[in-house]
């Protein structure tokens, strides 16, 4: 039986692991290594192009910055807009359009962050057959539980350009659960805490005769060991320019030894109350030297991580338990070797967090189990996850209609039917959308596509259904039907990278700024909605129940209408509501009589048997 | 209610056994099939078309339903759907796997929640696909419009203007607790008409859903559809007192 490994590509290490009977192992390259930096250094030999993954390229990072790709994974699935804050930072060079996805240009090739990715896969697919002795086809692939479905289909595609067959896109943190839950064979409910070098997520697990059932996931792709370094590089740079007048920014070399000492001072802090920074300057003979305490340090980091306490706080609000129900806290990721993190964890849930499991070995030890489990070797353990964004569809105004919320178990479906505006309309188009935003404009645009050759009828009648499925990947796949025609159209949800989006963890807004305009947009939307559809039942009504109104009554909702319009066509929503609100009150007692003809209508006459 | 064997794969309860056999294997033809496995080839079988929440997890149409036995059920199944167990098998039985477990999930959420429960009750009966319409309640006209009106303002509100900021947070405070006040007693009534929908639903003799079922199926909407405006009120209010 081949063997299907279970890979963790992370940010700053990528890992790769089997099972060795029940026990899952991490394996080791020739000098007993089991983590591979995850740098990439392409370099001409010759004529032709070479390319070196892990130790190796990581030499290269300061002599030749502008050919070595390092943590990759913050760009998959991600366009050019997303990046703008990131470009200064990185020595290498973007290419690529306007709205398109992310090119990484090096000499003259460009190439995408998974063709990146595929190399780091590679090198872990030859370390494992050489170890195993066989070939190796097929695989597990973790990626952060917060990722969102074009950053899913990238880590596939890295897979498949690596000539991997990708069993499945695993979440870290519930493949680091995995592990713990083979190696402790306890029950109850977990929270896993996962900052690696670049992502963050926390999944709150309920675990149960062999069942882990995710309850709720949250995080943040773009929070990570990387940005506790750049707030010590920025440190660095502010200080160099005020004290020696020189920008080491422009230095692409000294840039990139700045971010090697920072992160050694960081590792250094985790155990040293005090640690000196030293650099040589560009000029390579001045050197800055200053003394940084674990305390100063701390002070850099501290809103850093007051966002991932406020990441948990909202998946155990989402999961409905308070901290104290969390039995135990299980830590993974190497940033977790900072002490302060481990303080605010336990402060948050009042224990203890778990640290005895390998915090940089226990999610590709998981994805290992997973593998084990989906070749059919395992079958007293199952996975119930959950997909962490909510899926939407854009409607009328703007305005997002959930289809599927977050933290809803995996697979699962939604089916939803619409129709058209104009009359004689003859193609529908459906834009899906990813985010906990109430507008399309500030979610992430995952897909547009067109449901053409519907039926010219007049506006309203056609009726189209809309299906969406999210596999056990995460991913999602969309299908709408034209239920007249029954014309059908299956839609591989491609990314559509970079309309004007946020990433995906600025899409649950906090800020009170977007809470604020959102409110307000969506008010105004919502009222003009509501207050279409209140004029057309109420002219209708006066039609069909014109012998149920006096000349005084009809005049005073006559009136009430006009003055809606009227707001309608200028108003603000306050103003709407006050004269949706006076029509109401117009026609309450004519409602009254109207509905009292129909209300059981609905309910007649059904037959168990037809349900 | 007993829950599926796992050794037999046979089962038993309401639906399972009402439902029984009526249909062939899809893929081996065999007339040998229980709800899940065709017996002689094994192969997953679909749900029935027409299995709605309750029948997919074996409930019983009652309201008050023992949650502890309603997620080892869920798990059980779990167990034998989940595309995890199929990934060694044929293409198509990979798509059962994967469209009996989106069922089950959904069906899952659903009925673990007391309103999205009686809510899927009351579609289900009215043959209604879509969700239940919102309404506001009468009788909370004037707070919902005073609500409105402090939430616009302190939208509004210059940012110095401390005082003005602790009054309109003291009146949607006060507001706040009157809401929840009236969803709390809201949701009193609605666990009152759960008992009284299961004392009928156990007496029930005919195929039907009796009239005095409809009845308080008919009150249970309109609390829901009160509940659902709420809901959204409330986050209005706590979203503005964080302004």
């Amino acid at each position: 039986m081949p063997y299907v490994v279970g890979i963790d590509l992370g940010t700053t290490n990528s890992l790769v692991a089997y099972m060795d009977g029940k026990t899952p192992r991490a394996i080791p390259d020739e000098n007993g290594q089991v983590a591979l930096s995850s740098i990439v250094a392409f370099f001409q030999e010759g004529l032709s192009e070479a390319v070196l993954v892990g130790e190796a390229a990581k030499e290269r990072l300061v002599t030749h910055p502008e050919e070595t790709v390092y943590s990759v994974k913050r760009f998959m699935g991600k366009g050019q807009e997303d990046l703008e804050a990131d470009l200064k930072h990185l020595p290498f060079v973007f290419a690529g359009k306007e709205k398109e996805g992310i090119q990484i240009q090096i000499g003259e090739k460009t190439y995408s962050p998974p063709e990146i990715s595929a190399h780091i896969l590679r090198a872990l697919k030859a370390r494992a057959e050489k170890f195993l002795k066989t070939t190796v086809t097929q695989a597990v692939i973790t990626v952060p539980a917060y990722f969102n479905d074009s950053q899913r289909q990238a880590t596939k595609d890295a897979g498949k350009l690596a000539g991997l067959e990708v069993l499945r896109i695993l979440n870290e943190p519930t493949a680091a659960s995995l592990a713990y839950g083979l190696q402790k064979e306890k029950e109850g409910i977990i929270a896993v805490y996962d900052l690696g070098g670049g992502t963050f997520d926390i999944s709150i697990l309920k675990i149960k005769n062999g069942i882990f059932q995710v309850l709720s996931t949250n995080g943040d792709t773009h929070l990570g060991g990387d940005d506790f370094d750049r707030k010590l590089v920025n440190l660095i740079c502010d200080e160099i320019l005020k004290t020696h007048d020189v920008d080491i920014q422009t230095f692409p070399e000294v840039l990139q030894k700045a971010r090697l000492v920072s992160e050694k001072v960081k590792c250094g802090l985790s155990s040293e109350d005090s640690v000196e920074i030293v650099l040589t300057l560009p000029d390579q003979k001045t050197q800055y030297k200053r003394q940084i305490t674990r305390t100063e340090f701390e002070g850099l980091i501290q809103g850093l991580i007051a966002r991932t306490i406020d990441s948990c706080r909202q998946a155990l609000s989402d999961a409905k338990l308070e901290p104290s129900d969390v039995k135990e806290v299980v830590l993974v990721g190497g940033s977790i070797r900072v002490p302060l993190i481990k303080e605010r964890v336990g402060d948050l849930f009042q224990r203890e967090p778990h640290s005895e499991l390998n915090p940089d070995e226990v999610v590709a030890l998981g994805a290992a189990v997973q593998a084990q489990i989906l070749s059919g070797a395992i079958t007293d353990m199952l996975l119930l996850d959950v997909t962490p964004l909510s899926l939407g569809i854009e409607i009328m105004g703007g305005v997002v209609s959930r289809l599927i919320q977050r933290n809803a178990p995996i697979p699962t479906t939604a089916k939803e039917t619409y129709s058209t505006q104009v009359d004689g309309q003859r193609s529908v188009s459906i834009h899906v959308v990813q985010g906990e935003r109430e507008l399309v404009a500030d979610c992430r645009s995952l897909a547009k596509f067109n449901l053409t050759g519907v039926e010219p009828m007049p506006a309203g009648m056609p009726r189209i259904e809309v299906t969406f499925l999210i596999d056990a990947n995460g991913i999602l796949n969309v299908t709408a039907k034209d239920l007249r025609s029954g014309k059908e159209t299956t839609v591989e949800v491609t990314p559509t990278y970079g309309l004007s989006d946020e990433d995906a963890e600025k899409m649950i807004s906090t800020s009170m700024e977007n809470a604020k305009a959102d409110l307000e947009k969506r008010q105004l939307i919502e009222s003009k909605n509501e207050a279409e559809t209140v004029l057309r039942h109420t002219e209708k009504a006066l039609v069909q129940g014109a012998s149920l109104l006096d000349d005084a009554e009809r005049t005073n909702i006559e009136n009430a209408i006009s003055d809606l319009k009227n707001a309608m066509s200028s108003g603000t929503h306050r103003e709407l509501r006050e004269k949706l609100s006076a029509l109401d009150q117009a026609t309450q007692r004519f409602a009254a009589d109207l509905m009292s003809q129909s209300v059981q209508e609905a309910l007649q006459n059904k037959k168990l048997s037809d349900l | 209610m007993e829950t599926v064997s796992e050794k037999t794969g046979s089962v038993r309860g309401p639906f399972f056994e009402k439902k029984g056999v009526d249909r062939p294997c899809w893929s081996c033809k065999s007339e040998q099939v229980d709800l899940f496995n065709c017996i002689s080839c094994k192969t997953i079988q679909e749900f029935l078309s027409d299995t709605n929440y309750f029948a997919s997890l074996n409930q019983g149409y009652t309201l008050n339903i023992d949650l502890e036995q309603l997620e080892k059920q869920y798990y059980d199944l779990s167990r034998r759907f989940h595309p995890d167990y199929f990934q060694q098998r044929s293409k198509e039985e990979q798509e059962i796997s994967l469209e009996n477990t989106a069922l089950l999930n959904k069906a899952y959420q659903t009925l673990k929640d007391p309103q999205k429960r009686a809510s899927y009750l009351v579609r289900l009966v009215e043959g209604n696909d879509e969700p239940l319409k919102t309404q506001a309640p009468a009788s909370l006209f004037e707070d919902i419009f005073e609500i409105q009106e402090a939430v616009e303002e302190m939208r509004f509100l210059d940012p110095s203007d401390e005082s003005g900021r602790n009054n309109l947070k003291e009146t949607l405070k006060i507001a706040l607790e009157k809401m929840q006040q009236y969803q709390k007693d809201e949701r009193e009534k609605l666990y009152g008409h759960f008992n009284e929908w299961d004392q009928l639903e156990s007496g029930r003799q005919s195929q039907d859903f009796t009239d005095p079922q409809k009845s308080c199926l008919t009150q249970m909407k309109q609390i829901l559809s009160h509940s659902g405006y709420l809901d959204r009120v409330i986050q209005d209010i706590k979203t503005a007192l964080k302004f």
